[in-house]
């Protein structure tokens, strides 16, 4: 009895595999392809991103860097009096330089959303 | 030599990217990877066609991702089968895949009445759906269905004999086999 289900099921699938016509599917899959150099560039944008966010989180996290961003912004609310600062300027220019990594980061995030979600 | 040829165009997608390639593996695998996904969406033309083109998709961006450890064919059912479940997560995220019941959208009016696979497959559970539309209709065998989706060998004979069963008796009930 089992036997003969198994049959029916068996007999009923085969009747009803058919080949489906390609119909214009293959060109239209191969239209819509990406570039895989664009895809490559987004991967490696991405890659990018994180080197910087993390060359930023780690300036911020060491000895002088969160120090010199406070102070940095302390100064800054004090009207941009420049000439009053006392902090070093070798430092300044490392606290810039990972705030300037920090926003290529997200810059390369967002560009790799706008291109992923187009 | 079949497997020789897939990986021959494989190499030469991945290394030259040579998309006129990958169009010989789209032809090649188009009908299988549709059939597959037109069953498990139960008829639903469209909705399997755009999930066919997704899996074509991932598999062309992913393609250096293939290592060759079970055929391409397999590799491309994986993508197809997590393509579809993807959808059915962005569906419903909440309740369980087995609960998500796909409403079938065909062109044609009779479609409902008709005895075909699409309204036998629409009693079965997207697992067991899956299993039987691999195992029956795609001729694969359990181990190939145990690397597809993941599941163990146990568990696809359970949901083929629950599938079997069922289709089985949707059959006799609609007077089919007298």
């Amino acid at each position: 009895m089992a036997d003969k289900d198994n049959d029916i099921v068996l007999q009923f699938l085969k009747e009803q595999k058919q080949d489906i016509p390609d119909n214009g599917f293959s060109s239209r899959v191969m239209r819509n392809l990406p570039d895989r150099k664009t895809h490559r560039l987004v991967v490696l944008g991405r890659m990018w991103s994180c080197v910087c966010i993390f060359a930023a989180l780690l300036f911020i996290c060491s000895d002088y860097g969160h120090t010199l961003i406070v102070s940095a912004l302390d100064n800054i609310m004090c009207q941009f009096k420049i000439t009053e600062l006392k902090i070093n300027t070798t430092h300044l220019i490392y606290a810039m330089g990972a705030a300037y990594l920090a926003m290529l980061g997200g810059l390369f995030n967002w560009l790799y959303t706008k291109i992923l979600r187009a | 030599m079949k497997e020789i040829n897939d990986i021959a165009l494989v190499a030469q997608v991945a290394v030259f990217h040579n998309k006129r390639a990958f169009g010989q593996l789209v032809e090649k695998y188009q009908s299988p990877v549709r059939r597959f996904l037109l069953n498990l969406t139960s008829g639903d033309v469209e909705l399997s066609n755009d999930l066919s083109q997704e899996t074509f998709i991932k598999a062309y961006s992913n393609i250096t991702s293939f290592k060759n450890l079970s055929g391409f064919s397999t590799w491309l059912f994986r993508i197809a089968y997590n393509v579809f479940y993807d959808y059915l997560r962005s569906r419903k995220d909440t309740s369980s895949l087995d609960d998500v019941v796909l409403q079938p959208q065909s062109s044609e009016p009779d479609a409902a009445m008709k005895l075909d696979v699409h309204n036998a497959m629409r009693l079965l559970t997207p697992n067991e759906r899956t299993c039987v539309s691999l195992h029956l209709m795609e001729d694969l065998p359990i181990d190939k269905i145990a690397q597809i989706t993941g599941m163990p060998e146990g568990t696809i004979k359970s949901h083929i004999s629950r599938g079997k069963a069922k289709l089985s008796t949707y059959l006799k009930n609609n007077g089919y086999g007298r």
